[in-house]
This record gives structure tokens, sequence and C-alpha cells, in this order.
């Protein structure tokens, strides 16, 4: 198979690729390839909103304020020509997306609402009620069908082929009937998504968060970038860890201990429960560690969202999701009573390692969206960034993979590259597993959430590395396949992607290890403190080829704005 | 004597007058009293719509508040009446504005939606107005020698929040039909697929392909008749191979009526009941 | 936490025998699990090639639509303990799709009859700008009308359970129908208005049966069988003359002349044609063999039938 562009992953950031690239040059022959069918894809999730200072709330909002809190936001980390990129690019892509048919909820006067985010300074937050990337995914996928988008639905990516120069294509497998195909292509624009799943079981992602393309970027001896930067978010249903958006407490959810109190009040009082997620979070799990959580009979501890205050017409109109999950997954109506919540993995700021053009240092390898750390969300993200984000370098990779595309011709080779797949997994299949995946995947989310979870330290993460590594070699020799079908093998690709997230984990715990400070999203207790003398850098990663860590530092972009101490 | 409020449907009327018989037959039968709610008018039959939604809750507004006026719950065999009675019912109980603007409107013909008024049809008329125990006492004679395969039709088992019955695993249909000595064929081809009724004018080669499966399936299974409590399945299922009758006309039959008495000879396909 | 024991019986299907088959599972497990939880335990514990899709796990993706006791809908938003029906749980894939694995079913038809009827916006150009610099304005009330059908997630558990389909394999579909309704109702379409009828026309508004099954199955709660009349009536009002619509404005005249639906010349007038004038004819010698009287060939208004129509008048004007 032969395709000039090649997008894997049918997110936000994908679909927005494809319909740059389609507008860009009709021409060329542009796929998206998706192991799932592009509506399920995890931007569906994100509910509360995508920010842009279209200041149709507040007159003084402008995309200055935008750009300043997104640094600050991000403890200085992000590269700060790209945020102001992407803060000004906003307004325009927001419109652009209502021009194709996104229903954002209105103002009385018929314009885009918006509303208060934790972090943000002006109430800047479009969005449709509680389910912004669910309209924002099914109005993209209705306009890529109308541009006639082609899509290898069902399809995973397994590795990248490059000849040390330049992108040879991809290799993959179609679900639907086992096979592995080399797919020819000039470009690949990888928009995989996160990684959170390493943390399985203690996250609000979906099942297939498994960061393939971030996992074979390294595997093909490519850079990841801040990986040890991953965003707990404060508040994940008690049970399942699925996601309460930002949106409750941006309409005015208070969050309680055991008290009663307002506990935010000690944290950030002037922010309250809207100061940034990395801040929230902390404060929620100080507050269990010190005694003033929650302790439900599973021994499950969490702290309060209350929302009965809104009152039952503002919960159904503004967080009809919201409710609807507390009741199917919690049993709990939070017109009548606070929601329980626990702060959940959920977003990677780490990831491939591009510049602002989406170009990885690969010719022809590209990367969008969360599986991409350009970086604008450095330690921390704001709430209502990443739906800007995937759709802001969605469209930049989108015009740059055209572009190359354009002016180059299809490489030679790589077909030997599909033999060694077709064996690899062949003898995985043949391989009787000694351990069970769903166990093990259980062991490696306990040993992140435990070990490199919200807060860490030396100790307890060379214990936790130890134990991880010991998974890791335990994984390879004693893991198979025991679906033996070829049709639809969902638990070969279940093994495959668990040991995409052993790569990942791997690499954020090594990467973790090196970082002697707190910023951000990453806190320490033995280094409480931001470092910037030392560590005002970003971690780039790439793996050896006998499996060892090659660690550098990179250049943070500076230059508007000084790093200063956050306060909220 | 109890009493309940018979609502007329377009099932009663023309062609299908007999219907009415069979009900007033069968609410004798069972020791019930009943009123004609005669100024009654037609529940809106999903047509309606096509005018003005608004105009389906007024009509029915008022058809619940006409039995409420008589100090009755309202009584239809149909589940199509049934169904669109008892979402009304939901959207006004639920909506105090919406019930508000009905009943100022009511109030010109001295009528006023409160809310008491139950909706019955004859599946729960006889689980829990009449109640399951006095329903077998009322049964004097046993139909024995005849495989009957149940067939509730679609209205009364969706939408769920209207089910008269657990609509994953319904038994009402079954434990109203046993006491008449009859062998139940359940488990069959399509018992759950709709008759195609509504789709009769629209779309008429629709009606046909759906109405034949179910009565096919039961056949397949060895059912000698189907039964539905729903005047609308009856009339769209029967002419074909396999006889439908209306679960009140055995019922009648059951409680001594003879088989024609309760109209069961104006079936198309010939029935045959050994008693 | 309970633990409780019970059957989780799977029809499941075998591509390389081509056969379906049910399996029981016998589980002890703790009474919390939703039903993709179930099948998840299943798959880890049991057997790990069970084969079904899931993503989210929280109702938005779509992807773990399969019948469940005969109903359809997400197996990741219905709590296990809750369908237990005599000691059984009872799990099969859509019933309208054909099967690929097991509960996986083949969902590309279903996709392709949604792109059948043009399901995206074709901006207006008279209300949306041609630069990004505003918006297009539209009102709440005027978003209110199609907000509930952009929840729509594609799970197909409506398309699973269609019995329009189960009639006419070449139905498009509830999902599809409440997509056009969707753009039918939003300001900022621009496509013409007769096109976008004739799309749901051609793909099977008058083939819905209104068994109302869609709208159990859905997890959102949208009726698409709500949005299908929506749409007859939208085909009506823009002078659509057709067997449906001659029917749909007979029955309210008739209604509001006399309270019911007059059956009797409903045949002749909706179908305009000698095969209408036929059934006419040949209820009126079935209506004198059984000895009906001619008034009643036709319904009579009842007493102070004056009222109700003021009524009606009222209703379609205040409410």
């Amino acid at each position: 198979m032969k395709i000039d562009v090649l997008i894997v992953g049918a997110g936000g950031a994908g679909l927005y690729a494809a319909l740059s690239a389609v507008k860009e040059n009709k021409d060329l022959n542009i796929a998206v390839l998706s192991k799932v069918y592009p509506t399920r894809s995890h931007t569906g999730a994100a509910q509360g909103g995508i920010n842009g200072a279209l200041a149709n709330v507040d007159p003084t909002d402008n995309e200055e304020l935008h750009t300043f809190d997104t640094i600050k936001g991000s403890d200085y980390l992000a590269d700060q020509e790209a945020v102001k990129y992407m803060c000004y690019e906003a307004p325009k892509i927001i419109r652009e997306m209502e021009h194709m048919g996104v229903p954002f909820s209105r103002l009385n006067n018929g314009k885009i609402a918006q509303r208060p985010f934790g972090g943000a300074s002006k109430d800047r937050t479009c969005y449709s009620a509680d389910k912004m990337g669910h309209v924002m995914l099914h109005t993209l996928f209705e306009q890529c069908i109308k541009e006639g988008v082609t899509f290898l639905n069902e399809w995973f990516m397994l590795n990248l082929v490059h000849n040390g120069k330049r992108l040879v294509g991809v290799t993959a497998i179609n679900i639907a009937t086992g096979e592995v195909e080399l797919i020819k292509t000039k470009a690949v624009i990888l928009a995989t998504g996160g990684h959170s799943r390493i943390y399985w079981g203690y996250t609000s992602n979906a099942l297939g968060c498994t960061g393939d393309g971030t996992a074979a970027i390294l595997r093909a001896g490519l850079p990841v970038k801040d990986m040890e930067f991953l965003q707990f978010h404060p508040t994940g249903l008690r049970k399942s860890a699925i996601l309460v958006t930002e949106a409750a407490r941006g309409e005015g959810g208070h969050l309680l201990n055991n008290k009663g109190e307002r506990f935010m009040a000690k944290y950030a009082p002037d922010k309250m429960e809207l100061g940034p997620r990395d801040l929230v979070s902390r404060s929620i799990m100080t507050e269990i560690r010190e005694n003033r959580g929650f302790r439900d009979e599973e021994g499950r501890e969490y702290v309060q969202l209350d929302l009965t205050h809104l009152g039952a017409e503002k919960i159904k109109k503004r967080l009809p999701q919201i409710r609807e999950l507390a009741i199917d997954f919690e049993g709990i109506d939070p017109i009548k009573e606070p929601i329980p919540i626990k702060p959940t993995a959920h977003y990677a700021m780490g990831g491939i390692d591009t510049n602002v053009k989406c170009e990885t240092p690969m010719e022809g390898i590209y990367a969008a969206g969360e599986s991409q750390c350009v970086s604008v969300h450095g330690a921390n993200r704001l709430g209502g960034n990443s739906l800007l984000d995937i759709v802001v370098f969605g469209n930049v990779a989108g015009k740059e993979a055209v572009r190359y595309a354009e002016g180059t011709d299809f490489a030679k080779g790589g077909e030997g590259k599909k033999e060694e797949e077709v064996k690899f997994i062949k003898e995985l299949m043949n391989k009787e597993s000694k351990e069970t995946l769903g166990d093990m995947r259980n062991e490696l989310g306990e040993i992140m959430f435990k070990h490199f979870g919200v807060f860490k330290n030396e100790d307890e993460m060379q214990e936790g590395y130890n134990k991880l590594k010991n998974l890791i070699e335990r994984a390879h020799k004693n893991l198979g396949v025991e679906d033996k079908s070829k049709v639809f093998n969902l638990d070969l690709q279940s093994t495959l992607e668990f040991f995409n997230l052993l790569e990942i984990a791997d690499v954020l715990a090594y990467a973790s290890l090196q970082r002697k400070e707190s910023r951000g999203t990453f806190f320490r207790d033995d280094y409480e403190k931001r470092d910037d003398e030392n560590f005002l850098y970003h971690s780039v990663i790439t793996r050896n080829s006998d499996g060892s860590f090659n660690y550098k530092k990179g250049e943070v972009q500076l230059g508007l704005y000084e790093p200063a101490e956050r306060k909220y | 004597m109890k009493k309940i409020g018979i609502y007329p449907g377009c099932c009663f009327q023309g062609a299908d007058e007999h219907n009415y018989d069979i009900i007033v037959a069968f609410l004798d039968n069972m020791g019930l009293g009943n009123v004609l709610l005669d100024r009654a008018a037609c529940c809106g039959g999903g047509v309606i719509d096509e005018t003005n939604k608004k105009i389906v809750y007024g009509l029915n507004a008022r058809n619940i508040a006409l039995a409420e006026k008589e100090g009755v719950d309202l009584y239809t065999p149909c589940n199509t009446c049934y169904m669109i009675i008892a979402k009304t019912k939901l959207a006004l109980d639920s909506d105090p504005e919406l019930k508000d603007a009905v009943n100022k409107i009511l109030a010109d013909e001295g009528l006023e939606y409160k809310g008491e008024a139950k909706i019955y049809h004859t599946l729960n008329l006889i689980r829990d107005f009449v109640g399951l125990d006095e329903y077998k006492k009322r049964i004097k004679r046993q139909i024995s020698g005849v495989k009957i395969a149940p067939y509730y039709g679609c209205h009364v088992l969706a939408p769920n929040e209207v089910a008269v019955d657990d609509p994953e695993d319904p038994t009402i249909l079954r434990e109203i039909l046993e006491p008449l000595g009859v062998e139940i064929i359940e488990g069959y081809q399509n018992e759950t697929t709709c008759c195609g009724y509504h789709a009769g004018f629209t779309s008429p080669g629709q009606k046909e392909r759906l109405a034949i499966k179910p009565l096919e399936g039961a056949k397949e299974a060895g059912a000698d008749i189907v039964a539905t409590p729903c005047p609308l399945c009856h009339k769209a299922m029967d002419g074909y191979e396999e006889p439908i009758l209306q679960v009140t006309q055995l019922i009648n039959v059951a409680c001594g009526m003879t088989p024609e008495e309760t109209h069961i000879h104006i079936n198309k396909t010939e029935v045959k009941l050994s008693l | 936490m309970e633990k409780i024991k019970y059957t989780v019986k799977i029809k499941r299907y075998n591509p390389e025998e081509d056969r379906s088959y049910w399996q029981d599972f016998e589980v002890e497990v703790e009474d919390s699990l939703t039903v993709l939880e179930l099948l998840m335990h299943i798959k880890d514990k049991m057997d790990s090639t069970l084969t079904f899709r899931a993503f989210c796990r929280s109702a938005i993706c779509g992807s773990c639509a399969m019948v469940i006791n005969n109903r359809a809908g997400l197996a990741c938003k219905i709590q296990a303990k809750d369908k237990i029906k005599r000691g059984v749980i009872k799990i099969e894939p859509l019933k309208t799709l054909k099967p690929v694995r097991d509960l996986v079913v083949d969902q590309e038809p279903a996709f392709d009859k949604l792109k059948k009827i043009k399901p995206y916006l074709e901006a207006d150009p008279k209300i949306v700008p041609d630069n990004t610099k505003v918006e297009s304005l539209v009102l709440p009330e005027e978003f209110a009308r199609y907000d509930k059908q952009t929840d729509c997630i594609l799970c197909m558990a409506c398309y699973g359970q269609c019995n329009a389909i189960e009639g006419n394999p070449e139905y498009s579909g509830p999902f599809q129908l409440t997509k056009v309704f969707r753009f039918v109702m939003d300001t900022r379409d621009g496509m013409d208005i007769q096109e976008r009828i004739k799309l749901a026309e051609d793909n099977g508004i008058w083939d819905c049966v209104q068994c109302q099954m869609c709208f159990a199955a859905c997890p959102k709660g949208i009726a698409s069988c709500e949005d299908i009349l929506e749409l007859r009536r939208v085909a009506k009002d823009t002078g659509e003359d057709n067997v449906a619509t001659r029917r749909a404005k007979f029955w309210f005249e008739t209604v509001f002349a006399t309270g019911q639906i007059d059956k009797f010349n409903l045949p002749a007038v909706a179908l305009n044609d000698e095969k209408g004038e036929e059934i006419r004819n040949n209820l009126a010698k079935e209506f004198t063999q059984r000895g009906i009287s001619q008034e009643h060939f036709v319904p009579q208004p009842f007493e102070n039938i004056k009222d109700f129509q003021k009524f009606i008048k009222k209703v379609e004007k205040e409410l």
C-alpha cells in the first residue's frame, strides 16, 4: 500500500490534520489510520471546553493574557513563542470550527459562550455544555466525510520504518484480518494520543490511550521530551477514575474535606477551587494524607466535590454528562449529594519531541496532539488548552506534511521490516503465557501510581523503578498470546499495547529520577522547590540499541516572560 | 363495583367496531363497571405529530382530564394509544410549566389535568386493577389442547418509561394466558419484532414483511395461534397463514362466551378453538 | 464488597467456522461491575479469546454497544447486577449488523448509510461569515432545537434494535435520520431544505414503523422516532405531496372535525388512486354485510365539538 501522507490516529489532532492536508492539496493521496473507528477516539471524552480569547464574556480578555496564563501554568517550562502562536491562533481556529458546524453553547446575544476555568485569569473557555470534545470530534469527522478523507479503520500501527535519513513507511496490522502490511508513505503524522494508561486502573483515560506512537518513536531511535511530566486531574470518580470535568468547578463546585471545609482556602486563597490542576491535586492528596479525607468500605480514599448548591436546573443544563456519569458509575445524583472524587492520571505533557512546525528530527515524521511535545504545556497543562493544542498543531502538521510530501518521492526499502514484524508476531502467538496480561497490567498501574504518583521522592522512585524493571523483564519472558485466531485478535493487540506501555513507563520513570526539583505537576517531597538554575530545561531522551537511555538537556525558549514564582 | 373509563380510540371504529364489544364484554367478565369517555378524541396515532407535536400533548392531556372528571382511571386496549397517552402523562407530570400551560387552555372546557388518573392497558389492568388472583377466579373454563404464542407488540414494552412489565424479561402475558389452560410457546423467532402496522400506508411492503415474520416464527415453533393484547397488531397480522387473536377474545371465551359472541369468526384467518 | 454468583450467557461467533453459538460463563464477582467490566473479567480470567470492542468505558465513545437481555445498549453504562434475570445475563451482538467475531459486528454498512445522507454542515453564506474574525450568531433557543441530537455518539444501539431495518435492510437507520434532523434544524446550514428532506425520504423516513425501540435503546435518551416524525412534518410543510403527507393532512382535518380519524375515507384520500377507491368500496361492502349502518361508516362529531375545536386552535397557538 502506498499513501502520500498517512495520519495515524483519528482524534481531534488526526482529523484536523487530515482536513488541513486535504484542503492544502486535494491531489495527494491522504489517509487516516486508526485502531478504532474515528469517533471512538479519546478526544470525545474531553468535557469542559476549549480556550480562546474571544472576549465574548469578558471584553478585557486578549491573546496576550491567554499566553501569559499558559506560560505561568506551565511553571515556565513551556516554549514561549510556541505558546504565543497557539494562543493567537485560538480565536481564529475556534471560529473556523464554528463555521464547520461545531454546536457551541451560546450567549443570549448569539455569540459563543465562555466560562471560567482553572488557572485562567478571564472567562475564556468556550464550551458545549460538558461535551466539548465530543461535539468537536463529531463535527471534524463530519467534515472529513464531506472532504472525502480516506480512513483505514481498525488498523493498528506497529512501527515506523526509516532509513536513517528519512521516513520509508509504517508497518501496521489490519485488525479484521490479522494481516501485517508495510504502508509506504512520504510523510506520517503521529496523532496517537497520550499514554496515561501506564497508570492502569488509576487513570481517566480510555483503555486504548497506550502511547503507541510515542513508543514507536522510541523504538525508531528518535527523541521523546519531558516524559516525567504527567498530569493528575484533581477530580476523577472514586471507583472508576473516570473524569469529572473541571467545568464542575468552573461552574462553582466546592471541594470539601471530612470536616465539611472548603480546604482550597488554605492552598489557593484567591483562586480557591479554580487553582491550576497540579496544585488542586496535591491539595486533595495532602488532605487525604493528613486524615481529612473520606474512606469508603473498600478502603478507597477520597474527598467530595459538592455541586448541590448549584441547583438542579444549572446542573442539568451546564453539566448534564457529569450528572449522568455520577449516577451511572457512582450511583450518586449530584443534584442531591456531593460526588466522591480523587486525583486521576489524566494527561501527558511529555511526548514525541517536535519543533513548532511539528517536525521530529527525522525527515517525513511529524507529530501532533497529546502524543506530541512542542512544548506548549511545559510542566502543567491548563484545562481547556488540550482541545486547543490538538487542533492548532493538527492544522500545522497537516500543512507541513503536505508541503514535504509534495517535494519528495517514496523512499525505497522497508520490506525486510515487514518480515521482521510477521516473525515477531508469530513467535508471540506461539509462545505459551506463564502470566496473564490482566494481572500484569494491574501490576504496572500499581507500581506507577504508588511510586510515580502525585507525590514522589528518591527512595520511592528507586524502589518503583526496580519493580518496573522486573515487570518488564517478566513481561518479555512470560507473556504470549493465548488467542490464536487471526480475525479481530484483540488479545494480540492488547499485548502489543502493553509492550508500548512498558516502554513508556520505563522512560518516564527514568526521566523522573533525573529531575531533582519540583515543577508544575512533577512534585517531589525531597526537592519541594523549583530549581531554575539547574533544571530549567527540557529532558530529551532517546533509547540506545542496547536499551540504555541517552539523556540530553534541551533549551527552554523564554523571551516573553521571566520565570517567576507561581501563586494563585 | 369498581369502574374504569373506556378510552375510545380508532380501534373501535368502522371496520373495527367489534373491538368495542370485545372489551366491554371483557370488562364485564372481569366484574368491572365502565364509563365510556365519549368526548375523548384521537390520541394522535403518531400522525398528528406531523402537523404539530404540541397538539398531541393537548389531545391527551384532555383525554386524561375527561377521565379525571368522571373520577375514573383510563383504559385502552390499544398498545399505541396506551403508549402515547402514558408518554404524555409522563411529560405533563415532569414538566410543571407544560402542565400549567395545558390547564389554562383546558379550563375553557371546564376541564383540568390533575395527574391523578392512571393509564391502563389490558395487561396492567388485569395485573394491577383486577388483580391476578381475582382474574383467575373469573375464568370459568379451560381452552385446552391449543398452543398459543404470546406476542406483546412494541408499545407496551417501549419506551422503557411506560413499559407495563420488565421490557427485558416480560412475563405478564404468559401469566395471563396460562390460567386459560392453553399451552404457551415462547422464545420463537421474531417474537419481539414489530407488526409493521404503522407503516401500512407509508410503506405497504414494509408492513407486509414485518407482519409475517413473528407469525412464521410462531408457526415454526409449533404454535396454533398467536395471541396479542393489541387490536392494531391483530389487524396488521390477521389474514396470513398463522391465525392471530386478541388476548381479550380468548379471555372472553374462557369466561364462558362462544367464539362468535366475541367475534372470533370475523378473523380473516380462520381459528378453531376446541372447548 | 459483596460477591454474587450468576451465569453470563454470551452469543459468540466463530468467523473461521462461520458459526454462532451460545456459551455460558459461571462467574462469582463483585456486585458493582458494569457489563463491560464483567466482560473484561471474563476475558482476563476465564477466556482470553472472548472478543468485544471497548474504549472509553464512560459512555461517550460508543464502542461497546451490544444487546443485553434482548435490549441494545452500552455495556459500559449498564450495571450488571440490574440485568440478572433468574440468575442469568444474556449478551449478544447488535442484531441488524453482521458479526465479525463474538460481540464485534461489522459497522461499515451503517457508516455507509450515514455518508449517504450527507451528514455535515454546508455553511450558509448568509449566516456563516467568510472569515475567522467573527462567529455565526446562533441564539440559545435556536441551538436548543437540535442540542439533544448532537449528543449522538454513533454507538449504533438504535440501529441494532431497529424494526424498520428488520423489515427492510436498505432502510437507512434511526441515527442517520436523527443526523438529517440535526442539520435541518441548524440555522447555519445552507443546503436546500428540499435536498435535505429528499435525502431523508430516499433513505427511509416513510419506512419507519414508530416502534420506539431506537428511543428505548439510546444511551443518550435521543428519540430518533420523534425526529423522524418531525422530518415528516417538515416534508409536509415544505410542500411535499405524497401518500404520507396526504394522510397527515386528512388525519388532522378529520380529528379536528369529529374528534376521530375517518378511517373509512382515509385510504382513498391518502392513496389518491384507484386502489384507494377500491379499498373504500370494499369497506362499504364489508360494513353492509356486517350490518353496520351507513352513519357508522365514518365517525360522527361528539357533543359540543365546537368547544373541542376551539381547544385545538388554542393549543396550536398558545402551547
